[in-house]
This record gives structure tokens, sequence and C-alpha cells, in this order.
């Protein structure tokens, strides 16, 4: 007998959604999410903060959205377990988890990876240095401790960019700067996704009224590029070019708090090292695993649903938990929910995936940061290779990421590639003149995790047969 | 320097390099140091010095040394009084075999 029916992995919009229709159809949920307090980074300490909402009015209406689903969510009845770090999944169906340090094995009738998103590496000069953070690092001190800083440089484009930057003025926190390296409006691609998005005018309109906000309230400069972050032991000062003229007028704007962002890619070291098959998307620039509508990878009995199979958002996120939980029902028991609010979902997920194709033109990443070309610039942070140690090994004869890593030990470190690997794939696509998604990424291995050795022995010992 | 905008009342006291440092109950000690101006959390020869960068668990930038444990990422670590945490000396790279 399984230990669950059901264990989800992650418990943000997506994983929280899914454990709830799951349970609500009479499955045995077990939720396991890696940060101290359920709600994803997006809704992160949603249930505290609510206890202070009048104080924390400053990250606005969207994040106290998450509130219900929170709420429903821990009266669904599922089982949670925080701080719990899932480091592989194995057939028979079941996962390694290290809880409070003590390693074990669990497992399950399905699996669900509702592993979210992370903000994706920007690698340009200096960005290694201590006092230079993502801007959604940013926002997390903001949400997890009312913590942030004044005087910073924000450097980027997106909506998490523009959000972050907006809480950070109703927060009361001075800003030194607001580079914006967003390309606008001008190319007719994305114009021509202009009337699809506009299925979202609510949101359209947010976005607007944020970015006129910054504009009056912040120094703000467009169209940036040729971003240097300035110092030796700590970021100091952020030299840039901007505006639309040629020659780009230089700036120069000296500080120790600079935050950056450029979109947000898939979770997918858990299930890459799982086996799922996985490709490259264009528009996205990342991996996506290849699932069905209702989650259903390329492995039998494991789902991925939210942004770990697609950068979709939050709204569209719930949306895909509960039609994930609802296929996880099915499979398992037979049992179907009610057509109409199945529908409800899958009405709500399209509204939210109709603003993508224009966001994802709108805020695409700096070509700078996506191949980079100062010989400088650090691309592996775990091993601190830079831009020129990493092309030197590349001229070595280098067919692929894995024997890149073995010849300079890119992607080796702790973070497993989470830092590099982009960065690395496209290095090495460009290297050998081949388009970036003819360029395999890492084979990536289970532990995904760094596991210590007392974790392991401990493991083996409980478990005999592994 | 970061700050925080409110003062929560249950104060608890954690150690940087046996330097006592004012933390709140339940407060991510990457938080607590950075607010103390503390932004270099691990140090090594290949990789020069560093601090958070992501607060999620994902770049592994944040690692201090925390009571006898090696290499703990500070920003998924939740202050408890008493905590004593060190700078981490960082040998990724080295092929050190000490770096656990
Ligand atoms: S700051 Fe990135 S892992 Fe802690």
């Amino acid at each position: 007998m399984p230990d669950y029916d059901v264990i989800i992995v992650g418990a943000g919009p997506a994983g929280m959604a899914t454990a709830i229709t799951a349970q609500q159809s009479g499955l045995s949920v077990l939720v396991l999410d890696d940060q101290p307090d359920h709600g994803g980074q997006v809704w992160r300490d949603i249930q505290q903060n609510h206890q202070h909402r009048q104080s924390r009015s400053f990250l606005g209406e969207d994040y106290w959205k998450g509130h219900q689903l929170a709420k429903a969510f821990l009266a669904s009845g599922a089982e949670i377990q925080h701080q719990a770090v899932v480091w592989q999944i194995a057939h028979p169906l079941s996962l390694s988890v290290t809880i409070a340090g003590i390693a074990q094995n669990l497992s399950a009738r399905a699996i669900v990876l509702a592993t979210g998103a992370y903000e994706r590496p920007v690698p340009l000069p200096g960005w290694h240095l201590p006092g230079v953070m993502t801007v959604g690092g940013a926002q997390t001190l903001l949400k997890a401790s009312a913590t942030g800083a004044d005087g910073a440089v924000f450097v980027g484009t997106g909506p998490l960019f523009y959000l972050t930057i907006t809480q950070y003025l109703d927060a009361g926190f001075s800003v030194a700067g607001v580079c914006d390296t967003g390309a606008g409006l001008g190319s007719p691609s994305t114009l021509l996704t202009l009337p699809l998005a506009l299925v979202q005018p609510k949101m359209l309109m947010k976005g607007l009224r944020w970015l006129r906000r910054i504009k009056a309230e912040t120094p703000y400069f467009a169209h940036v590029s040729d971003i240097q972050l300035e110092g030796q032991d700590h970021v100091e000062a952020v030299a840039f070019a901007h505006g639309k003229g040629r020659p780009k007028t230089k700036m120069r704007i000296p500080s120790s708090h600079v935050f950056l962002h450029q979109g947000v890619i898939p979770n997918v070291n858990l299930s890459m090292a799982s086996g799922l098959t996985h490709h490259w998307h264009h528009r996205q620039m990342c991996w996506h695993p290849i699932c069905d509508r209702h989650g259903a990878s390329s492995v039998e009995g494991i789902y991925v649903t939210g942004d770990a199979s697609g950068i979709a958002g939050s709204g569209a996120a719930v949306a895909s938990g509960h039609i994930t939980g609802a296929a996880v029902a099915k499979a398992l028991t037979g049992i179907t929910i009610p057509i109409t609010a199945l529908w409800r979902h899958r009405m709500k997920r399209l509204q939210h995936r109709a603003l993508r194709p224009f966001l994802d033109r709108l805020y695409a990443p700096l070509a700078e940061t996506l191949t980079p070309i100062d010989a400088n610039t650090i691309i592996c942070r775990c091993e601190g290779l830079t831009q020129a140690q990493v092309t030197a090994a590349m001229g070595l004869g280098v067919a692929g990421l894995n024997q890149l890593k073995a010849y300079c030990r890119a992607g080796m470190g702790r973070c497993q590639g989470r830092m590099c690997g982009l960065t690395v794939q496209a290095l090495l696509a460009d290297h050998h003149k081949i388009p970036i998604q003819d360029m395999p990424y890492y084979r990536l291995r289970p532990p995904v995790r760094p596991v210590t050795l007392a974790e392991l022995a401990a493991f083996h010992q409980a478990d005999p047969d592994i | 320097m970061f700050r925080r905008l409110d003062t929560p009342l249950s104060e608890i006291t954690i150690f940087w390099e046996d330097r006592p440092l004012t933390a709140y109950q339940g407060e991510l000690v990457a938080s607590v140091l950075l607010r103390h101006g503390i932004s270099i959390t691990h140090h090594g020869p290949t990789t020069g010095s560093r601090g958070p960068y992501c607060m999620m668990g994902v770049c592994f930038d944040c690692l201090v040394d925390v009571d006898n444990r090696k290499a703990i990422q500070s920003c998924q670590l939740v202050a408890k009084d008493g905590l004593r945490l060190n700078r981490h000396l960082n040998l990724a790279g080295t092929g050190h075999p000490n770096d656990a």
C-alpha cells in the first residue's frame, strides 16, 4: 500500500489548488514544501501577514487575494509538511525527502510537481557582488519581514519588476533609480498579440498604472542596456546606457543595493532528474516539461502543474492546480468533479493565458543577459567561473553541456545548474552556431538538492531495501 | 542598508561571529543579517565574497555556518534565540574534500 494517494511537491498557488481538489475527491493528500510556510513565492507568508493587513497594506490587493485559497487549503484536510526538501523521485512511484535533517522515502499512487518558478539568471558584469539581489528576493524580504532598503536601484523588466517597485514605494522606501530594460511596444510582433491580451483589460490597466506611477515617482530610465554592476567586494554603482537615441546616453547611479529581474522560468530540476521529457519554449526561452492539458507528464503517474509546466502567472496556476487535482482524482478513483466546475477552471486558465504571448514579447529578456559577451562576467556562480573561462573550455572541442561540465565544472556546484544552465546552453549553442533548442540541457540526476552524508547514512539504515 | 518597517514584540538574539544581533521570532536569518548591514555571508578563493541573491533557496549564495553545521542556506533558516552563525568559507571549485 502506498503511503498516500497523492503527494504534491510545492505549496504555492498550483500546489494548494491541486491539494484542495484532490482532497475533496476523497484522496489522501500530502503536500511537501521547502519554504517555512505555504503560499509559494507569490503568496509567501500570506496567512501570517493577513493578521497584520493594516500595517502591511503595501503588499497590495493581488497579494491579499491569496488568503482565500490558503484558508481553503488549510481547511481542506490535506496534510502539509513545511521545510521539506524533495531530492529524488523513484519507481515504483516514491520520493525521497529531507524533513528537519532526516531523510525518508514516501510512496504515492500519483506525484504532482507544483514546484513553481524562479527568476531567470541575470548574468551581467558584477551580478555576483554582495548587495546585488533579485527583485523577487527583495520582494521576499518585504513579505517575510516587512524589510526593505532605501536608495536601491531596480534593473530589469516584467510584471514582478513593476509590482515590487510599486510595493517599495507604497511601503515608503526611497528608490534611487529604475532602469527599464523592456523593449516597449515598438515591435510589430508585440502589437499583434495585443488584441488577444485585451481579454484581460484589468490586468493591462494595472500594468499601465504601475508604470505611470514609477515614472512619476522615481528617477526612471527607459531602453536600458550595456549594464555594469561596479564594485570590488560589494556593489557600489550601476553603470548603463539608456534612451532611444544613437549613441545612447551613458549614466551611472551609485548604490549599495541593486535588484535585478528578467522574468521567471519554470523550476524544472526535479522534473528533469525524474526523467520527464521537456521541450524548449521558443518564446519564453526556457525548458518546459511536456504535459497534456491536465498536467499528465511523459512519465506514468507524474503530473506537473502551474508555472512549473510553463509561465502563466498565479491566476492560471490556481486554475491549473484544480484541473490537475481533478485529473488525478479521476485517474485514481474514477470520480469526476462537476463539469461546470471544471469548465470554470478551464475558462479562467484560458483568460490568464491569453495575456502571455503579449507579456512574453513585451518583457522579453535583454540580449546581453542571455548571451553574455563580457569576458569577466561570472557565468557559474557556484564555481566562480567567468565567461572567458567557460568559453575557453568550449574551445576544447566540447559537444554538449555535460562534457563542458567535466571540463570546467560549470553546473557542478550546489545550485546544480539553476544559475548557469541556460547561459551555458546559449553560449555553447552560439559557439556551435546551432539554434538554442538543439543544444540539450545538462543531464540532471538525483539528488536535485545537496544531501549530506549523514542524511544519506540515516536514510539507508532506515530503509535496508534501497 | 535594509530596515524593518515594524517592531515585533518577540525579540530574540542571534550571534554573528560572536557579535549579538537583535532578531525577531520567525525572521529569516538572511533577513536579520541584511538588516544589520551584513551582506557578505560566505567567501572563498574561487568565488570571492558573496551574499544572499535569490532569497528562495535556489542560488546557494547565502551560505553560513550555523552552530556546528556548515554551508547552510541562511534564506531558508528561521532565526531562533541563541543561534550562533559564522561566515562560511566556501572551497567550491578548489577540489577541496572538506567543503561539505
Ligand atoms: S539567497 Fe539564494 S539560496 Fe539563499
